[in-house]
């Protein structure tokens, strides 16, 4: 009795540091997303930034609007050995939505500040874990 | 009962009772190692999150930005002055301020160190100035 007791709890201390390992492993795969994420705003700024004001759907559509932007520079990129995609950008009062995928599928929101008129990030917010998506691997 | 099974009895109860206490200890010695970790995984988050915050708030207020860069680049050594008054570390923490290859930013290195002075942990994040407003178009 008493040996299977402390077994138990042996189990239950088990279980517990393979949920912290895991918690780890999530803090240190969001800080690759929150990179990707920097990165995003570095190369949206100059003749990018002009983009910032519309959907990330309509980029190809805006050529006489944003003259001299070049939309590919902020759909991928990579930071450190990491691949990221612009899953989606969707702008609205003040602020912005932005969606990016890692090259292993995993994916997280962002929601950015946004100066008044709509064309400079003035700040980041936390990042959003969405889960991982594998059924669309990118190089 | 005899005196042979009384001998079986005591010798069953001392083995299981010794086996029983090994495994407690190993328990508590996990369980504390986890608990030590949950701690230090905490404080690199607060200290990630705190220079966020300071950034948003406060990098406006300093120069930390090397002069006509395009795209704008954080002066790292700048930053880690900054940073170092504004959000100083706890004992056992190291921070390091690296320059991105492709000048995306400067990589914010935190490390938590054991005893030894060897990490334990690490959190290693991207900080554009562009995230914080600081390029000014």
């Amino acid at each position: 009795m008493l040996l299977l007791s402390s077994a138990s709890i042996h189990t239950l201390s088990l279980q517990g540091r393979l949920r912290l390992q895991a918690a780890i492993e999530r803090d240190q795969s969001a800080d690759q997303l929150r990179s990707a994420a920097q990165a995003f705003t570095t190369m949206a700024s100059g003749a990018q930034a002009c983009l910032l004001q519309w959907p990330s759907v309509d980029w190809g559509l805006l050529q006489n609007s944003c003259s001299g932007s070049e939309p590919i520079s902020l759909q991928e990129g990579s930071v450190a050995d990491q691949t990221w995609r612009l899953l989606s950008w969707q702008p609205a009062a003040g602020s912005g939505d932005l969606r990016l995928a890692l090259a292993d599928g995993r994916r997280a929101s962002f929601r950015l500040e946004l100066a008044a008129d709509g064309a400079q990030i003035l700040g980041i917010g936390a990042v959003q874990l969405i889960g991982r998506d594998r059924s669309e691997p990118f190089s | 009962m005899s005196l042979p099974e009384v001998l079986i009895s005591f010798i069953l109860l001392a083995s299981s009772s010794s086996a029983a206490l090994g495994v407690w200890s190993q328990a508590t010695a996990t369980w504390q190692q986890s608990r030590t970790l949950q701690h230090t995984a905490d404080q690199l988050e607060l200290m990630q999150l705190a220079s966020h915050r300071w950034l948003r708030l406060h990098g406006a207020e300093r120069n930390l930005l090397i002069p006509g860069l395009d795209p704008c680049l954080l002066d790292a050594s700048a930053v880690a002055v900054a940073l170092d008054q504004a959000v100083p570390l706890p004992q056992g923490m190291t921070r390091q301020w690296v320059v991105d290859a492709d000048q995306l930013g400067i990589w914010q290195e935190l490390s938590a160190l054991n005893v030894d002075g060897e990490v334990q942990l690490q959190r290693r994040q991207l900080v554009s100035p562009a995230a914080y407003g600081l390029c000014r178009s």
